[in-house]
């Protein structure tokens, strides 16, 4: 099945034929790195003086500290992953930095009411945005070819699970932050496994998916003009839903199980290329949270606050009104910083709630300019996936894109009734120190699927190639093999 | 596998654009009637955000704004002398909204007037907080003082139990000079910057059944009992009798001077305390405030031209708006039998009348038979104090000839030298006044009214004072008694005689 590129087919005798010269656009990259300090620092300048009429105290700190951790990242990379895209990472640079000013504006209303810590929460998000940059090098570093991942499938799948579980077998003592069970709360730190579970879980499906793909595609009856999948092999994905429904169930999350259960519908028709799959996910899923949705009253309050959201302003739907208002006063143009009122939703303002802030502060306009941000961020994931040769890489760089995807959507679209809100915090703007180092490896993985999707491919064999090298049985070929001039197109699927 | 990929794109894609078409829909489509919700805290935010204008009595702000250490309630709204001033100013409320002035004249007073968009853009560009525009008012500080203090030392007097009003204005102009109400409230503690405050200060007031917060002066009607005899007596002037002229020096033949016997009736009118009438000569009847004559001349002069004069006074009209509304006073419907009428003409039965309604018939006889329109602005000040509009009076009714108009202030002023209202005399003025004293149901002591202009040569202030205290004796509930002492002060202090 995988016929990818071998390093160790690199050593030919004779003069390889011309290949066309790939730009690595490190340069493209550094200039945006650039871009996306120049927007953070402007609006953090902008932030001291809407809200103290001067510069804030640590600007010209915090602009040396937010470039010098760029530049070290762009060297990293540069180094590391040197054909990496050169969108990934200046999008989720700049992305952090918009969001470390909105927790700071948020910062003094939240310390006085108790929401964040006496210190401030940018002050922590700061800290962990220069450990996120830190696990970029640390996975780029060590993880240098993404194939490697494919090897640890079960252990992945088994550390996601016991993640994504952790919380709801813990006592609600030390997981349940505002009715929802999806935390680890020990020593004062606060850990939303899911974050890291959902990156063990997309690479776990990749892995799966790759193996049995063929057997998931053909083995099944057409009924109806709708290809039917066997029983045995609507195994895993029964498991995915009863599994999706649990954690729904036990934390109270929708918002984790849709994320996931989506994520893994769409890997499974992506392997597949069975659009059958997709019909009966999306009726597991329905059928699943209606019956969820009758039985457990926090599900059907959500589900009311949603169609109804002004039913109730003082009680259950006083969030999902507040949000409203939010968005509504900040109209085309927004406020401008700090002369909203975004903090009025309360709990959960610079996390779940942030796009708040964006919508009032920043308006329809600077709401739009961040959703192109994250859509652009899908798109290079996706751009990745087209282009990388693995089938494994392909369906990791398209789960991670669509797990990212499906988290933005899922939670700005809770926060603006499109539909019901779950509960996730904001890629790369919420607070929160275990999204953000989550989210930093999800863009190290697709640095390093990119790199290897963009890299040259290794001079073609001549024909005349010593005749080790096309037997698989010489030693250092193994299943992957030597690759084949003009194979490549046939073995793929 | 690249197919399902661009497919999955394109999924992707759309799901974005579900949210960005949702930002256009809440932004902008749906955003202004989201921001109107009445939970919408930004709304009181924002209130409290604006440098709000003043309202401003004489040269004294009696509703100003002062700034706060608070960044979100940056404006905090004061009220000077509240009780006194609420039926002008109203209340700015954060939980309760606004009512009279600061209702009627909101947007100037916020800013948000058009008029005030060039200033307010300045201010912008230089940082400043949105200011409003100022309403000066055409109150006159002695004679608002003396109404207020002589309403609520009459109503204490009698045990606290009892509303009262004052209506004074400038017969020439219409503008309104004084305007009390009693019991009143005090609009700071609506205001408050603490909502508990609001809301158990509010309690009480809807607690209280004398309805502090209800303008009596321009909302509440009561039975204006004798003082509406000048409207009898317009009617008389004016048409006649029986196709006889009559002036007050006419006799009204056949007028009873005891006992007025009602046609198709068991009931009859007397005179007050039971008092035989020294003649049935107009005006020393006008001056005795006699009921069996004006009974009587009320069913000689007929329903249709007492009905028609007292329309032309502003009767069964939607009252004036000062700019507050003032509720309409009343005379009854057509089809009265001949007892309804004569209780009628004597300010009985049915027929009910606002303070202002009293203070509005008193300047018509004092202005040469025309009534000016009411009005509290004299001028709309914007941000800087520049003027940018000025009260011009305006003709509202005009009922009277000019020569009835005299003949009825010949009257009045018997009514003070030789009649009911001896709490007039010796005032330092010459006024012409008509005393009224109405009843109520049973278990309700009448209404006390006094009704007066001055200086009865050149008037420049008419005004109607009614009580209606249920502390006193039946026998002190007298218009010239308990009203009377009321008007003399308003009087004196709007001409600034001591």
């Amino acid at each position: 099945m995988s016929m990818a590129a071998s390093p160790s087919a690199g050593g030919a005798t004779t003069p390889p034929p011309t290949e066309p010269e790939i730009p690595k656009r490190r340069n493209a990259e550094l200039v945006l790195l650039g871009g996306a300090l120049v927007l953070g620092m402007f609006a953090y300048a902008n932030l001291g003086e809407a809200a103290a009429g001067k510069l804030p105290g640590n600007f010209w700190t915090m602009g040396l500290m937010f470039g010098a951790v760029l530049l070290i990242a762009h060297l990293a990379v540069r180094w590391l992953a040197p054909y990496a895209d050169p969108l990934l990472l200046p999008i989720a640079a700049a992305l952090n930095g918009i969001g470390l000013v909105l927790i700071s504006r948020l910062d003094p209303y939240n310390i006085a009411n108790g929401l964040a810590p006496k210190s401030g929460a940018a002050g922590q998000q700061a800290m962990f945005s220069v450990l996120g940059v830190v696990v970029v090098i640390v996975v780029l570093f060590f993880v240098r070819d993404h194939k490697v991942l494919q090897r640890y499938a079960y252990i992945s799948a088994l550390a996601g699970l016991l993640l994504i579980a952790l919380p709801a077998v813990l006592p609600a003592s030390m997981s349940e932050v505002n009715g929802a069970r999806s935390w680890i709360k020990f020593a004062g730190l606060s850990i939303q496994p899911a974050e890291f579970g959902k990156l063990l879980m997309v690479s776990f499906f990749a892995a799966y998916l790759h193996t049995k793909r063929d057997t998931l595609a053909l083995a099944s009856r057409k009924v109806l003009g709708i290809y039917i999948p066997r029983g045995r092999d609507m195994g895993p994905l029964i498991a995915c839903w009863v599994f999706a429904m649990l954690v729904l169930i036990r934390e109270t999350d929708l918002g984790v199980s849709l994320m996931f259960f989506g994520a893994f519908v769409i890997m499974l028709y992506l392997a597949t290329e069975r659009a059958s799959w997709l019909i009966f996910g999306v009726l597991l899923f329905i059928g699943g949270a209606a019956l969820v949705a009758m039985t457990f009253s926090h599900v059907q309050v959500r589900f009311d606050n949603w169609l109804n959201p002004f039913g109730s302003v003082n009680g259950n739907s006083r969030q999902t009104a507040q949000s409203l208002y939010a968005f509504a006063n900040g109209g085309l143009f927004g406020t401008g910083l700090d002369q909203g009122y975004p903090y009025l939703v309360g709990f959960a303002n610079n996390a779940d709630y942030i796009m708040d802030t964006v919508g009032e502060e920043l308006g329809l306009v600077g709401l739009t300019a961040l959703l192109i941000g994250y859509a652009l961020f899908v798109a290079r994931g996706l751009k990745t996936a087209l282009l990388v040769r693995d089938p494994y890489g392909k369906l990791f760089a398209s789960g991670l894109a669509v797990t990212f995807a499906l988290q933005v959507f899922i939670t700005a679209g809770g926060v603006m009734r499109v539909i019901p809100l779950t509960g996730l915090p904001m890629p790369f703007l919420a607070y929160g120190g275990s999204a953000l180092l989550a989210n930093w490896i999800l863009v190290a993985l697709l640095i390093r699927i990119s790199d290897a999707a963009r890299r040259p491919l290794p001079p073609a064999l001549p024909l005349t190639a010593p005749p080790n090298l096309l037997d698989p049985r010489a030693p250092g070929n193994g299943n992957n093999g030597g690759r084949l001039y003009g194979q490549d197109k046939a073995a793929r699927t | 596998m690249n197919r399902p990929i661009k497919k999955v794109a394109i999924f992707c894609f759309a799901l974005f654009a579900a949210l960005f078409l949702e930002g256009n829909w809440i932004q902008v489509v749906k955003a202004s009637s989201y921001s109107a919700h009445a939970d919408n805290y930004r709304n009181t935010i924002y209130n409290y955000q604006v440098d709000r204008g003043n309202i401003v009595v004489g040269s004294t702000d009696v509703a100003s704004s002062k700034a706060t250490s608070s960044k979100q309630m940056k404006y905090q709204r004061v009220y000077s002398n509240g009780e006194e001033y609420a039926p002008v100013t109203g209340y700015f409320s954060s939980n309760y909204g606004t009512s009279n002035l600061e209702e009627l004249e909101n947007t100037l007073l916020d800013g948000k007037d058009t008029r005030l968009a060039t200033q307010n853009f300045l201010r912008k560009a230089e940082g400043k907080d949105q200011a409003g525009g100022s309403v000066v008012t055409t109150i006159n500080a002695a004679a608002q003082d003396a109404a207020y203090n002589g309403l609520v030392s009459a109503i204490q007097n009698a045990g606290g139990v009892g509303t009262g009003a004052v209506a004074a204005i400038n017969p020439k102009t219409g503008a309104i000079l004084a305007l009390s109400s009693v019991p009143s409230y005090d609009p700071n503690q609506l205001a408050s910057s603490s909502a508990s405050v609001q809301n158990s200060y509010a309690t009480s007031l809807s607690n209280n059944s004398l309805q502090p917060e209800l303008d009596q002066a321009l909302n509440e009607t009561y039975p204006p009992g004798s003082t509406f005899k000048i409207v009898t007596s317009a009617t008389a002037l004016t048409n006649g009798i029986g196709g006889q002229t009559i002036t007050p020096t006419s006799t009204i033949t056949n007028a009873p001077l005891t006992t007025l016997t009602l046609p198709q009736s068991t009931s009859t009118i007397s005179n007050s305390g039971g008092e035989t009438c020294q003649s049935n000569e107009l005006e020393v009847a006008f001056a005795q405030s006699c009921n069996t004559v004006y009974g009587y001349v009320g069913m000689q002069v007929g329903e249709s031209a007492l009905t028609s004069m007292a329309e032309s006074f502003g009767f069964n009209k939607t009252g004036p708006t000062v700019p507050m509304q003032a509720s309409t006073s009343a005379f009854p419907a057509s089809g009265l039998s001949q007892a309804q009428l004569a209780q009628s003409a004597i300010g009985q039965y049915n027929v009910t009348m606002t303070p202002l309604e009293g203070a509005m018939l008193a300047s018509a006889v004092a202005n040469g038979g025309v009534i000016e329109a009411p009005y509290l602005i004299a001028k709309e000040l914007d941000t800087n104090g520049g003027v940018i509009s000025s009260a011009s009076p305006t003709q509202l009714y005009d009922p009277i000839s000019s020569t009835v108009a005299g003949e009825l202030g010949t009257m009045m002023q018997d009514v003070v030298t030789s009649g009911t209202a001896t709490s007039l005399q010796n005032i330092g003025v010459s006024v012409a006044a008509k005393t009224g004293t109405a009843q109520r149901g049973t278990g309700q002591n009448s209404v006390a009214w006094m009704v007066a202009y001055a200086p009865a040569n050149n008037p420049t202030v008419a005004v109607a004072v009614m009580v209606a205290d249920n502390g006193v004796q039946n026998n002190d509930t007298f218009g010239n008694s308990l009203a009377g002492p009321i008007a003399a002060s308003v009087i004196k202090a709007a001409l600034g005689l001591s």
